[in-house]
């Protein structure tokens, strides 16, 4: 059976519903390493990912290779659950953060969308090919350019997230929550949407560029004023 | 060469001199890799090629064609996947990749990174990335043998996976 990977965001929503009910279920306590992996792998290879091991590896704790033929991750054998759990994660979040590059990029081209629909433009902005080399600590290359750098801290932000199973400590669209399920006719609602893609973006734009934001947008209670005020936004234009 | 048709015998010898250029062009383009070490390299990818099969295929002196695989997998080794040279060479052989020049180039800068690695890593992850290149997804087995990896060519759904593989082109 061949299969094809649901976005990552889509995938990493997923998962952190899976790890939430897991939680909930043993009264938020964190279940074992080995379970909680095993969550994460088979849910991965249900959204298209194949998982696999493999003893060969020196330097490197696994990496991850996405494309449109199919998207798979590698990790090592001798990595303990809990690192594996962390590797899955961080490799799905690597995904994301590929294409949050192209995304938080361009804050004012598909504004136009959110109220009258998606253009060809930013329907397109998806890379082909993606693909990350996780090193074992201390065996990673030191020449790291600062994009690298900065990849790498809004991944581990976006991780942190996904296995807290609070995805909403992270802009919505980073997970690609982007569409709105229901759109109401008319030109308020229309015009709310715009405000409220207009916020979104902005939020992108900054969690993408500035570690400041990052840290404050993970706040607990950042994140329910956050949402208190899409809220109001969603009541007066009748979103 | 019993199973080979005539025309397609023909029309190697036509072009295997120049196929054997542009290979040795490739190999020498960057980082110049000895015929040793590319040797080494495609014999770790699975490929059955001795050095002294290297030296002859760039002389243009071997009657076997080249096959996409074997092609692809010369330009992955000498991280040559977006140098023009291999496009020539992929229209004088009559083969394509299903990929854009922009993610040729992703793939060749992967590789060069990748090459600082221990030789154990860049084999494991050359292995998975060749078959990207190709074009061919992963697929898992549903034998109940234990989700092993195999490849299927995405254009052809009805062709079942296993050993030999086949890519577009």
């Amino acid at each position: 059976m061949s299969v094809m990977m649901l976005p990552p965001g889509q995938l990493a929503r997923l998962i952190s519903d899976r790890l939430r009910h897991a939680r909930s279920r043993t009264g938020g306590r964190a279940g074992r390493a080995s379970e909680i992996a095993w969550i994460v792998q088979r849910s991965l290879e249900e959204g298209g990912v194949h998982c696999g091991t493999t003893p060969s590896m020196e330097d490197l704790k696994g990496f991850l290779i996405a494309s449109p033929r199919g998207a798979e991750i590698t990790v090592s054998e001798r990595l303990s659950d809990d690192e594996r759990l962390d590797l899955f994660a961080n490799l799905l979040a690597r995904a994301m953060v590929e294409n949050l590059d192209v995304r938080a990029r361009s804050v004012l081209k598909p504004i136009w969308s959110a109220a009258f629909g998606p253009t060809q433009t930013s329907a397109g902005t998806a890379r082909a090919f993606t693909s990350h080399l996780a090193y074992v600590d201390g065996r990673a290359p030191r020449d790291e350019s600062r994009t690298a750098r900065r990849n790498a801290a809004v991944a581990a932000v976006l991780t942190q997230a996904i296995l807290d199973g609070h995805l909403e400590l992270a802009p919505r669209y980073a997970f690609g929550l982007e569409s709105e399920t229901q759109r109401r006719p008319g030109l308020r609602p229309a015009f709310g949407r715009l405000v409220l893609e207009l916020c979104h973006r902005f939020s992108l734009a900054l969690f993408w560029r500035s570690s400041r934001y990052q840290r404050l947008r993970a706040n607990r209670q950042v994140t329910e004023v956050a949402s208190h005020i899409e809220g109001m936004l969603r009541r007066a234009y009748a979103v | 060469m019993a199973d080979r048709d005539e025309v397609q015998t023909a029309r190697w010898q036509a072009i295997r001199e120049q196929v054997g250029m542009h290979l040795r062009g490739l190999r020498l383009q960057s980082g110049a890799t000895s015929q040793a070490r590319l040797s080494t390299d495609l014999e770790a990818l699975g490929y059955r090629m001795t050095q002294s099969m290297v030296s002859r295929y760039e002389q243009g002196i071997l009657d076997a064609p080249l096959s996409l695989e074997r092609l692809a997998g010369w330009a992955l080794c000498c991280q040559g996947l977006s140098a023009p040279m291999f496009m020539d060479l992929m229209s004088l052989v009559g083969f394509s990749l299903p990929w854009s020049i922009g993610d040729l180039e992703r793939f060749d800068q992967l590789l060069v990174r990748y090459r600082a690695l221990p030789l154990p890593d860049q084999i494991v992850f050359r292995r998975s990335l060749l078959w990207h290149v190709l074009g061919l997804s992963v697929t898992t087995k549903d034998d109940g043998s234990g989700g092993e990896p195999c490849y299927r060519s995405v254009n052809d759904s009805r062709q079942p996976a296993g050993d030999s593989v086949r890519a577009s082109g």
